[in-house]
């Protein structure tokens, strides 16, 4: 018995050792960002390279910092970001909610239609969308970036499995109660599902942070550039400033670390939550 | 009851996105995109400068350059362009051919026709007309490093391609196991796609053949198939392979030179003041490509203008602008600080060239010496990057070395796919 | 509506309720169809529509011309080129990740203090996107700054050109998807594995069962569904593989395009570089097809086991 806990444990270590290894190289490429983000223009491109910093130094955030705006696209990222989070969350959790507990018409094959959008990345069909944009005046302005983002079918598949899980005799008993399909929404469902909609809203956020292409293609004033369009100004056709965009991606980058690293729970566990079993 | 209030709380939600978006101010700003961050600096000084002279706000944007081609290719249709763009001469017939680009008010016509040099003002003349001010007109050149062209004995650059494989040759230093680990020249051999084809028109052209040729007809072939594109491919072969005088596996280019990993390579004039910054050291100086044979060479001569789109609502600010930045101080910046130099004939820059002679070859054009262009096509690209790939794949045969046949094929087959590629935009 | 109290005046009572509930389910419907059509349905449908056409991005002239798009797709070469890279991708990407995922999940299943630090790493390159983290690992692969290449010459290897090596290239980029995706499909094995009752192993614990067999007998059966879930995600994210490749392609030290072209790359340098818009959603057409049957197929083979 003694001997076999002894072999246990020695497995068990083993197991840690390769995990540990894992989380080295999961982890090495953002320590190696963040610590050439502090090194001289020279050091970067020393070889052998170095891996601390020599002499470290600021002048890459400062230069990020002198050269764009950069906290104005900050702000941006921000607000679309956010905003966009917001309305995925509402969106999802009423649609989610229907699909999960209401019958009409069509429901299944609507269902699979809002799952088949995401089949093609936006960025196929993004021509005609900026078309229609274009022809609704929406060029250059928050709305239009934030438009293709306000809704995700990922959000509402995910809301639908954890509404799903909610037993039917508590929102009927909220029912008996006088509430009516709203109440039952708001008091019955929301409370039911605070850690699927924490896990979700945060995936948005980072979505959203992550959004590229279409904010390039749409806004056409530095007010309205977020960070990841902005940052893009430091790589030019011949050379790439290695110094300035490891800052720049260290800028950008770390908020979702800080993000992540306290709501990381709740993403797991909102993510339980809804099951995905059913 | 409620459920109404509901459907307009999620009438609200799109309203509310609309009023998110923040009015737009409405005061003349005018807007300017370039494709070349390096630029910015210089045009957003010259920006500040025309704000305190006429109050008038301009805001340059700067962008990669494919997301500037792409932007532009975008927005121009739509209508959604800025007021000003900087592109070059074989991006803008598609878009004249289309009517997005206005042509410049008569005064500056006249002051177009009479600043810049003939060979620019010829490529920039589309159905007789000239829409754009030119800004920067580059031919590229060779580079070589004094130092390491002195340790080996040698002492100018070399003037045709006997020379060049012969220096290569000796600039070359090979480690214990066969390696090398300075190459005598860097080539463009991979990466970009239509950058291998550029820097090979180069070389092409100082054999004094081109990528493409027009017929009288008006259509267009492949043009590269010939005794001069074999011979191109040739010299690239040889000097990977048979020789070793460039290697794959070392730092590629300009940063290559700069660390004295190789001894020569093929650029712009934009590596001159990288050099200054990242390598105040390095002692080297540039020349005119060497011809195939001695006397005869070429070089690759492309241009970048400034238009106005007919979408622009501020065109007379714009042209303002795109004057105001045609004045000494800011051309001279942008040739001597950024490497861009412009293709004035108006303009004496025998100052920026006794302050820095590797410059000096710009006004260096003997006779024999031929510019080969990109041509004003839309397939252009396709074309550059598709041969690209194959020349890509085909640096890397060693099996090509004395092979006369192989070579053949490699450019017969690229020939093909290039004139398809005519054929299918009705250009063959 | 079995739970509902029964009384005398339920008959109206339903009705009304029912008339309610569906009332709320087209309050809330409506907005949302709306939302999907004019965001992603008609989209959709404008890039079917110009799939017909010559559609030049930048030219007037935009004729229409029925299926020659798709005719040419057959014979582009190409096309052959990047839909085979993308196969190659998915097929590595999918099975790698999903294989190493599901041990992942396995070895993290008991919740501890280090489990969750194992959790917050393995999952952190799923949330940071995708461009930065392509400019580093573009950086970490260079031919001689990359650190890489200096760890493999330190220990005495030969360098490599992990992005420059026509051969080498599109496996690169296969590790470092791996690297981004893992996480995040580990987290989906866990929410698998814990959702699993105790009574299933301490049943299988009394029968005398250990290690393998209660994976193959318990564990993975019951597993089938999150399985399924995750390979379907991870296949349709896979075959529709971009931004990695655009950012390590670009570059004079990028990537050879030729040994890394992918489909929505070829999509993309046709629709805007080329500007054939007409001819990229054609593409766009076939690869949404492609995707859609091996969803399908996927569903149906691990439907058709037996569960």
């Amino acid at each position: 018995m003694n001997k076999q806990v002894q072999v246990r444990k020695i497995a068990k270590n083993w197991y840690h050792i390769i995990l540990m290894l894992g989380v080295v190289l999961m982890l090495f490429p953002f320590i190696w960002m963040f610590l050439s983000s502090f090194k001289t223009e020279q050091e970067i491109l020393f070889v052998p390279p170095t891996f601390f910093p020599l002499e470290p130094t600021w002048n890459n955030f400062v230069s990020v910092c002198s050269r764009i705006p950069i906290f104005r696209y900050f702000l941006n990222s921000v607000l679309v970001a956010g905003v966009s989070t917001l309305c995925v969350l509402i969106t999802s959790a009423l649609a989610g909610t229907v699909f999960a507990k209401y019958s009409f018409p069509f429901k299944n094959l609507l269902f699979i239609i809002i799952l088949g959008t995401t089949m093609i990345p936006f960025e196929c069909y993004m021509i005609p969308f900026y078309l229609m944009v274009s022809k609704a005046g929406l060029i250059d302005t928050y709305t239009g970036i934030i438009a293709p983002l306000v809704i995700t079918s990922f959000g509402i598949f995910l809301m639908r499995q954890q509404v799903e899980t909610i037993p039917d005799d508590l929102m009927d008993a909220a029912r008996i109660d006088g509430s009516n399909e709203f109440g039952v929404f708001l008091n019955v469902v929301l409370p039911l599902s605070k850690s699927a909609l924490a896990a979700l809203a945060i995936f948005n956020f980072m979505f959203g942070w992550a959004f590229f292409v279409w904010p390039l293609i749409i806004t056409n004033s530095s007010e309205h550039f977020v960070l990841e369009v902005g940052l893009t100004m430091f790589q030019n056709q011949y050379t790439v400033e290695y110094g300035p965009v490891m800052a720049g991606t260290a800028i950008s980058v770390l908020p979702l670390i800080i993000v992540f690293m306290f709501f990381r729970r709740h993403i797991i566990s909102g993510m339980a939550m809804s099951g995905m079993k059913s | 009851m409620r459920n109404r209030r509901l459907m307009g709380l999620f009438l609200i939600l799109v309203l509310a996105l609309s009023v998110v978006s923040v009015v737009r101010a409405r005061n003349e700003k005018i807007s300017v995109w370039i494709g070349w961050s390096q630029l910015l600096p210089v045009y957003q000084e010259a920006a500040t400068d025309f704000e305190a002279k006429t109050g008038k706000k301009v805001e340059v944007l700067a962008f990669p350059l494919r997301e500037f081609e792409r932007k532009l290719a975008v927005s121009l249709p739509a209508g959604n362009a800025p007021d000003i763009f900087v592109t070059s001469e074989y991006i803008i017939p598609q878009y004249i051919e289309a009517g997005y680009v206005s042509l410049p008010p008569k005064d500056i016509s006249k002051f177009i026709s009479k600043s810049f040099d003939p060979n620019t003002l010829k490529i920039n003349t589309i159905n007789g007309k000239i829409y754009g001010v030119p800004q920067i007109g580059i031919a590229r050149i060779l580079y070589w490093n004094k130092d390491l062209f002195a340790k080996a004995g040698l002492n100018g650059p070399p003037k045709n391609w006997d020379e060049l494989v012969e220096y290569a040759k000796k600039l070359t230093v090979f480690d214990k196991n066969g390696e090398p680990v300075r190459t005598g020249i860097s080539l463009r051999k991979f990466g970009g796609g239509s950058g291998v084809t550029e820097k090979f028109q180069i070389l092409l052209a100082s054999a004094g053949g081109d990528i493409l040729k027009q017929n009288s007809d008006g259509k267009w072939r492949a043009a590269y198939n010939d005794e001069a594109g074999r011979a191109t491919l040739q010299l690239y072969i040889d000097l990977i392979h048979k020789y070793k005088a460039d290697s794959f596996d070392t730092k590629q280019d300009s940063e290559a030179f700069a660390l004295g990993h190789t001894a020569m390579f093929i650029r712009e004039f934009w590596p001159i003041p990288y050099f200054k910054e990242n390598a105040p050291d390095l002692k080297y100086d540039t020349a005119l490509i060497p011809g195939k044979i001695k006397g005869k060479s070429g070089t690759v001569y492309s241009t970048e203008s400034a238009f106005v789109p007919k979408s622009s609502k501020n065109a007379k600010t714009a042209w303002e602008f795109v004057m105001f930045f045609n004045q000494d101080k800011y051309v001279k910046k942008m040739f001597e600080e950024i490497g861009w130099p412009a293709p004035r004939i108006d303009m004496d820059f025998s100052d920026i060239f006794a302050r820095e002679p590797a410059y000096a070859v710009a006004n260096e054009r003997p006779a024999g010496y031929k510019y080969s262009t990109y041509p004003p096509l839309t397939a252009a690209d396709e074309i550059w990057t598709k041969f690209g790939e194959r020349l890509e794949a085909a640096f890397r045969q060693a099996s090509l070395v004395d092979n006369p046949a192989g070579i053949k094929k490699v450019l017969d087959d690229a020939a093909q796919e290039t004139n398809d590629i005519l054929r299918e935009n009705g250009l063959y | 509506m079995p739970n509902t109290p029964t009384n005398i005046k339920s008959k109206y009572k339903i009705k009304g309720l029912e008339r309610r509930k569906f009332r709320f389910a087209m309050v809330i419907l409506i907005p949302t169809v709306i939302l999907y059509l004019v965001l992603r349905i008609i989209p959709i449908l404008g890039t079917f529509y110009l799939s017909l056409h010559n559609w030049n991005l930048i030219k007037l002239h935009r004729p229409f011309i029925g299926l020659q798009n798709f005719v040419k797709i057959v014979k582009d070469k190409f096309f052959r080129i990047a839909l085979v890279n993308t196969t190659v991708f998915t097929v590595f990407v999918v099975l790698i990740s999903v294989t190493l995922a599901l041990l992942l999940a396995l070895a993290l299943k008991k919740k501890s203090k280090i489990g969750s630090f194992y959790e917050f790493a393995y999952f952190l390159p799923f949330v940071i996107p995708m461009v930065p983290v392509s400019i580093i690992w573009k950086w970490m692969y260079d031919r001689t700054y990359g650190i890489i290449n200096f760890v493999l010459t330190s220990l005495g290897l030969k360098a490599v050109g992990w992005l420059t090596d026509p051969d080498v290239a599109l496996y690169s980029i296969i590790v470092m998807s791996i690297w981004k995706v893992l996480g995040y499909y580990m987290v989906l094995f866990l929410v698998g594995l814990r959702n699993i009752p105790d009574q299933y192993y301490e049943a299988a614990a009394v029968d005398g069962a250990v290690g393998w067999q209660v994976f193959k007998n318990i564990t993975f059966p019951l597993l089938k569904r999150m399985t399924l879930y995750i390979s379907v995600i991870a296949t349709i994210q896979a075959f529709n593989v971009f931004t990695q490749v655009y950012v390590m392609t670009t570059g004079t030290q990028g990537a050879p395009a030729a040994a890394v072209r992918v489909l929505v790359y070829e999509i993309y340098q046709n629709g805007f570089r080329y500007f054939k818009m007409g001819y990229a959603s054609a593409q766009v057409v076939v690869l949404f097809a492609i995707v859609m049957f091996i969803s399908l197929l996927q569903f149906k083979f691990f439907r058709t086991e037996d569960y």
